[in-house]
């Protein structure tokens, strides 16, 4: 099994690449704006519930809300996802466009340094994808020549991602603490390629790329009351502000032998604190109801390096709700069905996005999740399929509605490593 | 392995979402200026008489004759040819003819006046090329002095001349020996040009025709008395000059994107082309666009070049917006601009240009910027 769970991993990491080359699909239009559309993913079974995750102990996950979570860990345990989005946007003039992506989704390590106890968590997952790509067509008028046709496509693509390595610790039956080093890092690429019928001009593909890297780190707190049947947590966590090294470089490609244009230019780019609250109740390992709330205060963020929005009166505090339920027909029982040993999980969340095209209005975010997760045939190893249907923002100020369904699967594996053998 | 297999399974449907490459136009309207093209106009910030002397080596014409003409003044030209080749026939054949063939392609002046010139040898070796028209060679006294008005003008050189050179004429080194004759003008009222690749030297030998081909040509070019050319002009005449250095205000456009380039140089046809009766008085039909690097003694580059049309030359190819780009980018530099005529079209003809203080009709750059 140990094999077995090495290869995975090996084969997993072989894959991100290839999957994450995908970032050139496209998605949602307000990417474009700031550093691109945050994403964060917890863990497979707090992403169904909303990405309410902050109070939610589980033997089964990792939960990266919540560095002090990781103190209770029994396996060691990976968790591998992949996303499937389709979008459909609609803008103020009844335009409409579908679009459809798939992403790597997060890898997530746990090891328990001591059972139940101290617990090591490493990740990888997206913090933000730039991923765009509109054109508009038009005519300039060259008298005495023929007016001229164009074709200007603006593309985005690239993100920040978001290594992580902590620990949680049980400091004592009720309490547990957490703290995790965050790297940031990654590059978002924007280009505008233009087109002409005359071959006499320049078809220019003008990119602007900017790389970016930070650390910065994240703790947390969880206090447990349980009784028999129950447990009541109550958690929080917060992630301290990063400011991020950046340096940009544009370059000038294809129908010039030109490479890269000028001198880079480098600058800080702040980003905000982020603060979570929650709270989970755990009844019978049947029912579990989880709530967070989360804040970031980005109207404090700055950057030196021009970005599209990216400045106060665009730049907007994110408030974000999510709730979420889930049922376990059979609890801990094993003899079960199959059936009544899936989770079944309902959520919500309602967002608003950290930065708007049009100053001093929020871009809402509403969404309701669900997923179940599924068990396999490897004890402690489950599959898990979670789905989300929202809307972000909406056509007003020359704005755009985003409905958006998006499918995600996580492998999760759980194995005992490192046990003693014992004679006898 | 299973878990590796069902793994694989699950990202295949990823990786083929990636396939899809759709463009949408959802989002256009917060955008704003950045969908559309913006073309800016920048003004020349020089435009004046160059100090170039043209260079008339290797030209594929040669001129000769004088004209006296009320807009560019009196220009006097010198043509010089030489021809290389070998005798066909035995070195005992003894010649009894030789003739220069000479085929005009070119007028400028006065087309009823006559063209008169003396024919003189050339004394000394000579290489054409880069060699400019203010230079003229050394030459020995007057063969014989030729008239001509027809387009084909055949000189049959006396038997003293052909009795003289005869050894030469015959010589396996003919191409080392002979340096070419000289075409001197006495007393034209117009230039003609002849052109190289048509203008033969013919020797009639016991043993058969031997053609020889021009080798060189250059053009000794004066300027006898200066043009007088009208205000808010400036005058451009290809071979005597002045040919026009010139530059733009581009340093807004520093490293900046652009897409394309158009220098436009307008031209008065009707002011550039009055003349007596019968004087002509041609328009250069295409016109280069060099730059002169900083360093004055490397190779002048190309950077376009342009036909005229509708009363202005457009410099609109890729290569000069590609140029531009560079140099808008700091890749490339020059010290400054000059409108020159090709060489291959080595002639006399004039232009006179709208300057720089011309209301509509200055020279002016447009360039197409990205957004």
């Amino acid at each position: 099994m140990k094999r077995h769970c090495l290869l995975f991993v090996f084969t997993a990491l072989l894959l991100i690449p290839a999957v994450h080359g995908q970032g050139r699909d496209d998605g949602s239009f307000y990417s474009r704006y700031g550093i691109g559309e945050l994403s964060s993913f917890a863990s497979s079974q707090a992403h169904a519930l909303g990405d309410a995750g902050v109070a939610l102990f589980s033997y089964d996950y990792l939960n990266f809300s919540n560095p002090a979570t990781w103190s209770r860990q029994t396996l060691v345990r990976v968790a591998v996802g992949a996303e499937f989005d389709q979008l459909r946007a609609q803008d103020a003039a009844g335009r409409s466009e579908q679009f459809m992506r798939g992403n790597f989704n997060v890898l997530q390590i746990g090891v328990p340094l001591l059972n139940t106890k101290l617990g090591l968590g490493l990740s990888y997952e997206p913090y933000s994808r730039i991923h765009y790509k509109v054109s508009s067509d038009g005519t300039l008028q060259r008298p005495p020549s023929e007016d001229l046709l164009y074709r200007i496509n603006h593309e985005g693509s690239g993100g920040l991602h978001l290594a992580r390595i902590g620990m949680g610790l049980q400091l004592t039956s009720w309490a547990s603490i957490g703290a995790s080093a965050d790297f940031l890092f990654g590059i978002t690429e924007e280009v505008r390629r233009t087109t002409f019928g005359d071959i006499n001009l320049l078809e220019t593909n003008v990119a602007s790329s900017t790389r970016m890297s930070g650390i910065t780190s994240s703790v947390g707190i969880a206090v447990s009351l349980d009784g028999e049947n129950h447990e009541f947590v109550l958690a929080a966590s917060g992630r301290l502000p990063v400011t991020l090294d950046g340096t940009r470089t544009l370059t000038l490609g294809e129908s010039l032998n030109l490479d890269t244009l000028g001198t880079a230019s480098s600058g800080d780019i702040k980003l905000p604190y982020r603060l979570s609250g929650g709270v989970s109740f755990r009844y019978q390992n049947r029912w579990l109801v989880s709530a967070e709330i989360r804040h970031e205060p980005w109207s404090t963020a700055s950057t030196a390096l021009p970005f599209a929005a990216y400045e106060s009166n665009h730049l907007r505090d994110r408030t974000r709700y999510s709730g979420g339920i889930e049922l376990v027909p059979a609890g801990a029982s094993m003899q079960a069905t199959y059936l009544r040993r899936i989770a079944y999980r309902l959520g919500f969340y309602r967002d608003n996005l950290y930065i708007s095209p049009v100053a001093g209005r929020d871009i809402t975010v509403s969404a309701i999740t669900g997923g179940f997760g599924l068990p396999t045939l490897f004890l402690g190893s489950r599959l898990d399929i979670s789905f989300e249907i929202g809307t972000r923002g909406s056509t007003n100020f020359n704005l755009i509605r985003d409905r958006f369904i998006g499918v995600s699967a996580t492998l999760n594996i759980g194995e005992r490593w490192f046990v003693k053998r014992r004679l006898g | 392995m299973r878990s590796i297999l069902f793994f694989f399974l699950l990202a295949a449907p990823l990786i083929l979402v990636s396939c899809s490459d759709p463009v949408s136009d959802v989002g256009l309207d917060l955008l704003g200026s950045e969908v559309n093209l913006q073309t800016k106009t920048a003004q020349v910030s020089s435009f004046s008489a160059s100090t170039l002397v043209d260079i008339t080596g290797s030209a594929p014409r040669v001129l000769v004759g004088s004209v006296d003409d009320p807009l560019t003044g009196q220009i006097a030209t010198r043509g010089f040819l030489d021809f290389g080749g070998d005798f066909s026939g035995a070195p005992s054949d003894s010649i009894s003819r030789v003739q220069l063939k000479l085929s005009r392609n070119y007028n400028f002046g006065d087309t009823l006046a006559t063209v008169q010139f003396e024919l003189h040898q050339i004394l000394n070796e000579w290489n054409h090329t880069g060699r400019r028209s203010d230079t003229g060679l050394d030459v020995g006294p007057a063969i014989m002095t030729v008239t001509t008005q027809d387009t084909l003008t055949t000189v049959d050189l006396p038997d003293s001349w052909v009795n003289e050179n005869e050894s030469v004429l015959r010589s396996a080194d003919f191409e080392t020996d002979f340096h070419g004759f000289a075409l001197i003008e006495n007393g034209s009222g117009q230039v003609v040009g002849f052109t190289s690749t048509r203008t033969v030297l013919e020797v009639t030998s016991s043993g058969g025709l031997t053609t020889y081909n021009v080798s060189s040509t250059h053009t000794q070019i004066e300027r006898v008395r200066p043009s007088d050319t009208p205000s808010g002009f400036l005058l451009f005449q290809d071979g005597a000059g002045p040919a026009i250095e010139l530059d733009f205000a581009f340093d807004e456009f520093e490293n900046q994107p652009i897409n394309g380039v158009e220098l436009v140089f307008s031209v008065d046809t009707d002011a550039s082309q009055a003349a007596p009766e019968n004087f002509v008085r041609p328009l250069p039909q295409i016109l280069q666009l060099v730059a002169v690097p900083l360093d004055d003694t490397d190779p002048a580059v190309l950077v376009g070049q342009a036909t005229i049309n509708d009363g202005a030359y457009r410099f609109s190819e890729r290569d000069v917006s590609v140029f531009f780009q560079r140099v808008f980018f700091g890749s490339q530099q020059y010290s400054r601009l000059e409108l020159r005529a090709p060489i291959v079209n080595h002639s006399l003809n004039a232009a006179l240009f709208y300057d720089a203080d011309a209301p509509d009709l200055s020279p002016r750059a447009t360039i197409i910027l990205s957004p």
